[in-house]
């Protein structure tokens, strides 16, 4: 007896709840015979926030949609990570809540299942699901946690900026082993100038990967034993390197000993490819207003008219982004100062722009450091426009779209 | 141990009774009506607004949801996304007979874009009710619509419904989104429900359908705008 009461209080999920306060969960598991692991979650208080809190103490709106959507909805969100999780072969229930309970925070995936069960057994009954709340979507729709993870995102890439203060810039050169952003640079010489290493320092992933010995020495018979090894001469790459250790002065020796994530520059590269781009949904998502397929469109539902201008040419709305962020309850999660600081490096980041229009290349190109040159010279040529970006007067506008336009 | 286990244990149960209570108290005022065969839900009510509003849900065609927004003191009402007129028409005569004991006064047809399943009905309640005007979207240029709605367009009927329009360009030219608002807050403009058509569901989005070919997240910046209202 004193065994069932002592699995079934470690079963519950206990909470300190604080209000809109990181929250800790414990939970445990239970094997088939008995008492199997303890697991100790610190759930994401955003998600906790969201899905527990009782509505009452928030300004939430009801929503109403013009489809009862909501079972399948939450059953395709489930089937979708389902599908993407190798292990799973068979998309029965009991699966679905086996391979997925890895793949959500513990506070969401609850809140979904309950949702789920109850939104079941209303069809079953034949009642509505609707109205739900808004807050409850910002966990419960796909499209807010990607919201989310945009914001977040540009936090990141705001809070890096702050951090280095704007004045890092990568230098990229043929033969060069940058350690840490070091301004002594060894150059190698010919022969392996493709293998360019750099530490980074800052933000360490958690990424582990094992090499071993045998595919390195295989690696080097395979390029000495081809038209490289004239390249390199007799010391082969050993030899380079060893070389290049014993010359290096003993700070840099220091800073390889550190642990840190090795990676080439071509991996550096995608990486930062991958960065920019998500940058660049971040801002046009967060920072732009909603606008017409047309620039008629917009003047006629008084929306704002960003010309027939590129996306990359658009005005970021920095207030917009700072909203989003506060009412996603980001900054929730952050300390005080860590706060003051995100805050901060947007006022700064305004005045790094200057007169310039704060556009996502320019962000961009501030944010990650990257030469400011648009390169969409063909972007100018509009016929439609003839570059004005923005017309004067709205009835211009329309009279220009009347003979083009097609309602789709 | 054991006396942690058991304090974590109670402790869910009394807070999964207080959330319980919660709801139910949000739900007192839910009140069911059997439902006809063609209706896919039974059709129920919401009051909001500090009750002097309530909010009906009538089913429509497979999955579709129309709503009625009733001042149960004028009787004055408006329908959003009436689809298939017959299943209104079975729900404002329900309504009239068993819960409002008086001559609906339909004011208003709201559109928030021009599909079929959410303006089908429009001609035919029209027909019935001709005080109505009928709202859409300024872009849509739905047949017979009377009032062309904005970004920013305030809807009154009567002196209790009060309804915002938010243009979310994305599941069609034209769509909108309506907000009502709440009564009696006169120092801020607050909302207590919100009609989002198809451009948001629970759990979801509606696929943007009329948006630029180069426009990526033209969905994203629509929730955006609602968020930051």
């Amino acid at each position: 007896m004193s065994k069932h009461w002592l699995i079934s209080g470690l079963c519950s999920i206990v909470y300190l709840h604080q209000r809109r306060r990181p929250i800790v969960l414990v939970s445990s598991l239970i094997g088939l015979r008995g008492l199997v692991p303890i697991i100790i979650i610190r759930s994401d208080p955003f998600f906790f926030f969201a899905c527990r809190t009782n509505i009452d103490d928030i300004d939430t709106i009801r929503i109403f949609p013009g489809h009862d959507y909501m079972l399948e909805m939450l059953k395709r969100q489930l089937v979708e990570v389902a599908k993407k999780d190798p292990s799973s072969h068979v998309l029965d229930r009991d699966d679905l809540t086996v391979t997925n309970s890895i793949k959500f925070p513990p506070a969401f995936y609850f809140t979904l299942m309950e949702r789920l069960y109850m939104a079941e057994k209303k069809r079953g009954m034949r009642i509505s699901n609707t109205p739900s709340y808004f807050e409850s979507e910002f966990t419960m729709s796909t499209d807010f946690r990607r919201l989310r993870d945009l914001c977040e995102h540009f936090l990141d890439c705001l809070l890096d900026w702050v951090e280095r203060n704007g004045s890092v810039s990568l230098d990229k050169g043929e033969g060069v082993v940058r350690v840490g952003g070091g301004d002594t640079a060894k150059n190698l010489g010919g022969g392996v100038d493709d293998i360019t290493l750099s530490v980074k320092r800052r933000r360490v992933k958690p990424v582990f990967s094992t090499i071993y010995s045998s595919d390195l020495e295989n690696l080097v018979h395979y390029r000495e034993g081809n038209e490289e090894r004239r390249y390199l001469g007799e010391e082969g790459v050993f030899g380079i390197l060893d070389k290049t250790l014993n010359t290096m002065p003993d700070s840099q020796l220091q800073q390889l000993q550190k642990p840190g994530v090795f990676e080439t520059d071509k991996d550096k590269m995608k990486e930062q490819e991958r960065k920019r781009k998500k940058l660049y949904a971040a801002l046009y998502s967060l920072g732009l207003p909603p606008f017409g397929i047309t620039a008629g469109d917009s003047a006629r539902m008084n929306l704002a008219i960003l010309g027939h201008t590129k996306m990359m040419d658009k005005r970021i709305d920095f207030s917009r982004i700072v909203g989003v962020i506060e009412r996603l309850y980001l900054f929730e999660k952050f300390a005080t100062n860590k706060r003051e600081k995100a805050l901060k490096g947007i006022r700064n980041l305004e005045s790094e722009i200057g007169e310039n229009v704060p556009t996502a290349f320019n962000i961009c190109a501030v944010l990650l450091g990257e030469p400011n040159d648009s390169g969409f010279f063909l972007g100018r040529l509009c016929c439609l426009c003839g570059g004005k970006k923005t017309p004067e007067r709205y009835g211009e506008v329309i009279a220009e779209e009347n003979n083009m336009e097609k309602n789709v | 141990m054991l006396g942690l286990g058991r304090w974590g244990h109670v402790k869910l149960l009394l807070w999964e009774k207080r959330s319980m209570m919660v709801l139910d108290e949000k739900d007192d005022s839910d009140e069911d009506i059997v439902p006809p065969p063609n209706f896919h839900t039974a059709i129920t009510s919401l009051t909001v607004c500090n009750e002097k509003l309530k909010i009906f849900v009538i089913a429509s065609f497979a999955d579709n949801l129309t709503y009625l927004i009733l001042s149960p003191n004028s009787g004055c009402c408006c329908l959003v996304d009436p689809g298939d007129s017959e299943n209104v028409f079975f729900a404002l005569s329900q309504i009239e007979l068993s819960i409002v004991p008086k001559r609906l006064n339909l004011q208003a047809i709201l559109l928030t874009h021009k599909h079929w399943d959410h303006s089908a009905g429009c001609a035919a309640i029209k027909a019935c009710f001709s005080s109505a005007k009928i709202y859409c979207g300024a872009n849509e240029k739905f047949p017979g619509v009377d009032v062309d709605l904005k970004h920013g367009d305030l809807i009154e009927l009567g002196e209790e419904i009060k309804i915002d329009t938010v243009a979310v360009p994305s599941h069609t030219r034209g769509s909108v989104i309506f907000y009502l608002r709440d009564i009696g807050n006169n120092d801020r403009v607050q909302h207590s429900a919100m009609f989002t058509g198809d451009t948001l569901f629970s759990g979801g989005c509606g696929a943007p359908f009329e948006s630029g070919i180069t426009d990526l997240v033209p969905m994203q910046r629509c929730f955006v705008e609602l968020l930051v209202r």
